[in-house]
């Protein structure tokens, strides 16, 4: 079965302080596969990262099942968690420098990554350095080994932490906005480099954004989250085209691409707060097509077509009329 | 009758820091009334030291700066304090931009008060009417800023700018730090108040789709200079600079292809001398390794500064235009 080797998601509820950040999240990354996550800030995306990576701040608390291949991650050690991190689960988080010990040569931070997590000498591991930093496109690694941190561009510190991230060859690659600090043709270089290497590395990845046009490219599935849920799931291609939730739908419509000069489509409002949420769906407030029904209570998530899921109970009337 | 200038004129700004290649070489641009010019770089570009440099809250080294004829870089210290008001700046970051401790009312009462637009008995009442422009309850006048959300805040910032009553509203990056549903909504509010107080607005931000919503006009800046001038009738795929192309090729987009980064060497620094672009350059050929294209009109108002395109579309000209929103 494809998915036994990637990553399986099961009806994640986290709890922080007696709060639900996130809330009966379901999701499949298929082995070699990329998957996106959107949302926006406070949706629970980088929760749902930090639960998959054992991370969870103290005093959290969690329901469901997260399966890395047969490994049930949620019941697993510490220390276990630990040495999971690193080896079959590989990080790239948005700020380079933060991942990155500033008094550290980069050739030996990587090193240590590798010697940590296989039993290698030092000049195999100095080696194994020099070819990852090669791989994520690093031009004159062996000299470039000897530079520390701060001699790097923003961009090439996130190629540093990429190859860190790769050294011990995971399985898994979560990257939570790897691109946001950067600018836009540097962005294109870090998300080519991360496809290519999934591909080359038969790696599944785990892409978090709050740009949908990032995730557009690069994933062949998509998860679109908001305050804490997953309100809709499927087929990249599916959901840009044929958006089954007023949420998804109106990211789509609020994006600037077409090079018009009309007025965007905004949302109105803002998203609740995680204490404050309403009873019922949890978009009734900015929803255009909400009825009493959709305020009533808690609405689950609705199989709308072949692998494609919504948590909307009127998700018929966003498709154009000419399919209906 | 004779004509009235254009509002803001900025003629061959240049201002240099401790290092390297010049932050800005000698940029001019234009702004009519009521017009908005947007401006697009990466980091690095210029594009903030510009908007800097045109609102005076940074001494450009050389080079003038015109409001509605009245030369604002002539000024001494005590002039230009009471010039300020006409030139506002909302920036990226409306945490930073708010003083924590005043209420929103407060904020927006003592600009009122510092600039004298508004009697004492109708501060409450103006401050109001500023807080319904952004699409804000009067009832926020009475709140601090860690009250409301970055979206919020940011709709403060620009009730601030628009209580000194500017001439010119400069807006750095006032997306950036927003939500993707939030930023649509503070574009809109933006383009409703160029709309309905005939704002004139520079427009700074990475973005070329979103610049293109508010500017019909973009002046797109690599490594301290205007490399191209798109005027409204051009479309963004009509660019001609390199690195327009290259900018454009790098951003994602829903269509569901992979942004190309093209053959960027990043972090190398820019060269010293020629053109700023040319290491990354498909087209750099001999004279882009010591001559610094001068921005040259294509067609009509489009201009380019690059010696690959200029030299295809005329031999010689040595008139230089500027980036002009009207």
């Amino acid at each position: 079965m494809r998915e036994s080797e990637g990553l399986r998601v099961d009806r994640l509820t986290v709890g922080i302080a007696g709060r639900e950040i996130v809330r009966d999240v379901s999701f499949v990354v298929g082995a070699s596969e990329a998957y996106g996550l959107v949302g926006e800030s406070g949706s629970g995306k980088s929760m749902t990262c930090r639960a998959i990576l054992g991370l969870l701040p103290p005093g959290s608390s969690t329901s469901g099942q997260i399966l890395l291949g047969q490994t049930s991650l949620l019941e697993l050690s510490p220390r276990r968690l630990r040495r999971l991190r690193g080896s079959a689960v590989g990080m790239v988080f948005q700020d380079p420098m933060a991942a990155l010990n500033p008094v550290l040569r980069v050739g030996p931070a990587i090193s240590q990554v590798i010697r940590s997590h296989a039993d290698v000498t030092r000049t195999e591991a100095r080696a194994g350095a020099i070819g990852a930093m090669k791989r994520v496109g690093i031009r004159d690694a062996e000299r470039r080994a000897r530079n520390y941190p701060h001699q790097f561009s923003g961009g090439m510190r996130q190629r540093i932490v990429i190859a860190m991230a790769l050294a011990a060859r995971p399985r898994l690659l979560l990257a939570d906005e790897p691109t946001t600090a950067l600018d836009v043709i540097v962005q294109a270089g870090i998300l080519r480099l991360l496809d290519s290497l999934r591909r080359d590395e038969a790696m599944s990845l785990l892409l978090v954004s709050h740009d949908l046009s990032i995730i557009a490219g690069m994933c062949e599935r998509v998860g679109v989250m908001y305050a804490g849920e997953l309100v809709e799931e499927g087929p990249t291609s599916e959901v840009l085209s044929r958006p089954r939730h007023p949420y998804t739908k109106a990211l789509i419509d609020s994006h600037p691409e077409d090079g018009s000069s009309r007025r965007l489509r905004s949302i109105a409002g803002s998203p609740p707060e995680p204490g404050r949420l309403p009873t019922g769906c949890v978009f009734s407030s900015r929803c255009e097509l909400v009825t009493d029904k959709c305020r009533a209570a808690p609405i689950e998530f609705l199989h709308v077509d072949v692998d494609h899921h919504a948590r909307c109970i009127r998700s018929e009337l966003l498709v154009p009329a000419a399919e209906a | 009758m004779i004509d009235r200038p254009p509002l803001l004129v900025a003629e061959r700004l240049s201002k240099e820091y401790r290092t390297g290649r010049p932050a800005l070489s000698e940029v001019s641009l234009t702004v009519a009334r009521g017009a908005v010019l947007g401006i697009v770089g990466e980091s690095g570009s210029g594009k903030s030291t510009l908007a800097r440099c045109v609102s005076l809250l940074e001494r450009p080294d050389s080079g003038r700066v015109l409001l509605d004829g009245l030369e604002l870089t002539a000024l001494g210290p005590r002039q230009l304090r009471r010039e300020r008001r006409r030139i506002q700046v909302v920036f990226q970051d409306p945490y930073a931009s708010l003083n924590p401790r005043l209420t929103v009312g407060s904020a927006l009462a003592e600009v009122l008060r510092v600039h004298r637009l508004a009697p004492p008995a109708g501060i409450t009442a103006r401050v109001a009417e500023l807080l319904a422009l952004v699409g804000l309850p009067s009832s926020a006048a009475s709140r601090r800023p860690v009250e409301f959300s970055g979206g919020q805040r940011q709709r403060i910032c620009i009730a601030r700018a628009l209580a000194a009553k500017p001439d010119l509203l400069i807006a750095d990056e006032p997306l950036s730090s927003l939500d993707v549903s939030i930023q649509a909504q503070i574009l809109n509010l933006l383009l409703d108040l160029r709309d309905e107080l005939s704002l004139a607005m520079v427009f700074v931000s990475h973005d070329l789709h979103v610049v293109r919503r508010v500017a019909p006009t973009i002046a797109v800046m690599f490594g301290g200079r205007i490399v191209e001038a798109l005027p409204p009738e051009v479309a963004l795929e009509d660019a001609r600079h390199p690195y327009t192309r290259a900018l454009l090729d790098a951003l994602p987009s829903l269509r569901a292809k992979l942004p190309d980064p093209g053959q960027a060497d990043l972090g190398a620094a820019l060269p010293l001398e020629g053109c700023p672009f040319r290491d990354r350059c498909p087209h750099a050929h001999a004279p882009c390794a010591t001559i610094d294209p001068p921005l040259l009109p294509v067609q009509g108002q489009h201009a380019v500064a690059c010696h690959y395109v200029n030299d295809a579309a005329h031999g010689s000209n040595t008139a230089q235009p500027v980036a002009q929103a009207e």
